[in-house]
């Protein structure tokens, strides 16, 4: 499901036109955005939480030069799902 | 940078302010938004948001553990799990603070001035290996002719040994080990005619001393095959050690090795100095390829990797600023700072000259 196909099943559950719900599709965005480039976590029940960890500085060897690299420390996302999401997911079948 | 964690209630907040709706409107189309990328999910869908990132299902498979407590095995059911993958745009917001950190590859050799600097010491390590060959031979041919002289030591040492067995020849002994040489000619002979009465004396002083100098080649042949005997002789015998020479020798080629480094950068050329005028005259004639604002999270290293490709020459961009910036490490937010034109010389991330009065300014600005 792409960007476009979501906005038309928001559009099409809330009786919205699309252009509005594509508006607030990117607000959500932006503002879940703004939050987590603040590094502040964002906790969504029954869905997940989106947090950004902090990867510690590292020295990589490349396997086949054995030259070795410092790796910089970085800021990523991470989003881990909630227990009432993977419960959900259980009933899936597995092909 | 203020870390706490915001729940549900907080973002939709945020959202009716900034999309200027009621709360209760917003708080429906977010719960929507969720449901919607749920059910996506469940009919086993990849659902992505554009500028955000891409939500996906992986399996992760069934596999075996121990319960701790009994020890039995048991299965951990395979199951699905909500993957976040963030789109490059979220990724480098995210990471604005560290941005301008780049992988720095440490064994790396240091690829500039090595050219003109290997010339010199590699002629003076052939010469050097000269030396050491000559030392070397030197020291093979000592110890040549120290077992030169071992075997004739040995000879007198070693033949008594074997003789008190025979008494008998004891006496006569000392006759013919004076000419020794001719009767090893003569080896055929005794050992044809075993028969007359003086040959059984003959042949049997024969075989103690071909013994015996079989005895000195094995030992000899043992010297050179084996190290720790070679030191072993040369100390019992020649009252010094092999081993300490060696050490004595190696420290002083150590010593000529090191004495070799020192030289080195002597070696090196001074190189003709465009650059270090380049660096003084750095404020003439000056011109700007443009003006930037600074926003939250910009940095001067950012800028700089921007306008020179290296983080590195933000010292320039804040040497041009000083007025509008009065701390390099606190830029405010709105100030307008103008990149200056920098001669390429100056700004190169490859030469080391740059980077060095790169960092030699960094160290004055941040001391300051």
């Amino acid at each position: 499901m792409n960007h476009k196909e979501l906005v038309g099943h928001i559009a099409a559950r809330l009786n919205l036109p699309k252009e509005e719900a594509a508006r607030m599709l990117d607000v959500v965005v932006s503002a879940l955005s703004e939050q987590l480039c603040e590094g502040n976590s964002v906790g969504i029940q029954g869905f997940g939480t989106f947090e950004v960890r902090k990867k510690e500085e590292r020295i990589s060897v490349h396997p086949a030069t054995q030259v070795r690299t410092l790796i910089p420390p970085k800021l990523v996302v991470n989003f881990k799902q909630s227990n009432v999401l993977k419960d959900k997911l259980k009933g899936l079948p597995h092909d | 940078m203020t870390k706490s964690k915001l729940s549900a209630q907080d973002i939709i907040d945020i959202i009716a302010q900034k999309a200027e709706v009621t709360k209760s409107s917003a708080d429906e189309f977010f719960r929507t938004l969720l449901a919607v990328v749920e059910e996506g999910l469940l009919s086993d869908e990849v659902v992505k948001l554009k500028e955000f990132g891409t939500f996906k299902l992986t399996w992760n498979a069934p596999r075996k553990s121990v319960n701790v407590q009994t020890g039995e095995d048991f299965v951990i059911d395979g199951y699905y799990k909500v993957t976040f993958v963030p789109e490059k745009k979220l990724k480098d917001s995210v990471n604005e603070p560290f941005a301008y950190l780049e992988p720095f590859v440490l064994d790396a050799e240091p690829a500039e001035s090595r050219p003109d600097e290997e010339i010199n010491p590699l002629a003076a390590l052939s010469e050097q290996a000269d030396e050491i060959k000559g030392l070397l031979s030197e020291i093979q041919s000592m110890s040549r002719t120290n077992v030169s002289q071992q075997p004739a030591d040995e000879l007198q040492a070693e033949e008594p040994l074997p003789l008190p067995a025979d008494e008998p020849f004891a006496a006569e002994e000392t006759v013919p080990s004076s000419d020794s040489a001719p009767e090893s000619s003569d080896e055929p002979r005794p050992v044809a005619v075993p028969l007359t009465a003086s040959r059984p004396r003959r042949s049997a002083f024969l075989r103690v001393s071909i013994a015996a100098v079989a005895f000195v080649a094995a030992f000899v042949a043992l010297y050179f095959a084996c190290m720790p005997v070679q030191h072993w002789v040369n100390k019992v015998f020649f009252g010094y050690d092999t081993a300490t020479y060696d050490a004595v020798h190696e420290r002083s080629v150590a010593i000529a090795e090191q004495s070799e480094v020192n030289t080195r950068p002597c070696v090196q050329p001074v190189s003709p100095d465009t650059f270090q005028m380049v660096f003084e005259n750095r404020f003439e004639n000056r011109e700007y390829l443009g003006t930037e604002r600074l926003n939250q999270g910009s940095r001067l290293a950012h800028l700089a990797d921007r306008y020179y490709n290296s983080p590195y020459f933000w010292v320039y961009i804040y040497e041009a600023n000083m007025e509008t910036i009065p701390d390099p490490d606190r830029v405010r937010e709105g100030a307008v700072v103008r990149i200056p034109k920098m001669h390429p010389l100056l700004v190169d991330p490859d030469n080391p000259r740059a980077m060095e009065a790169a960092l030699l300014l960094r160290e004055k600005y941040l001391k300051k």
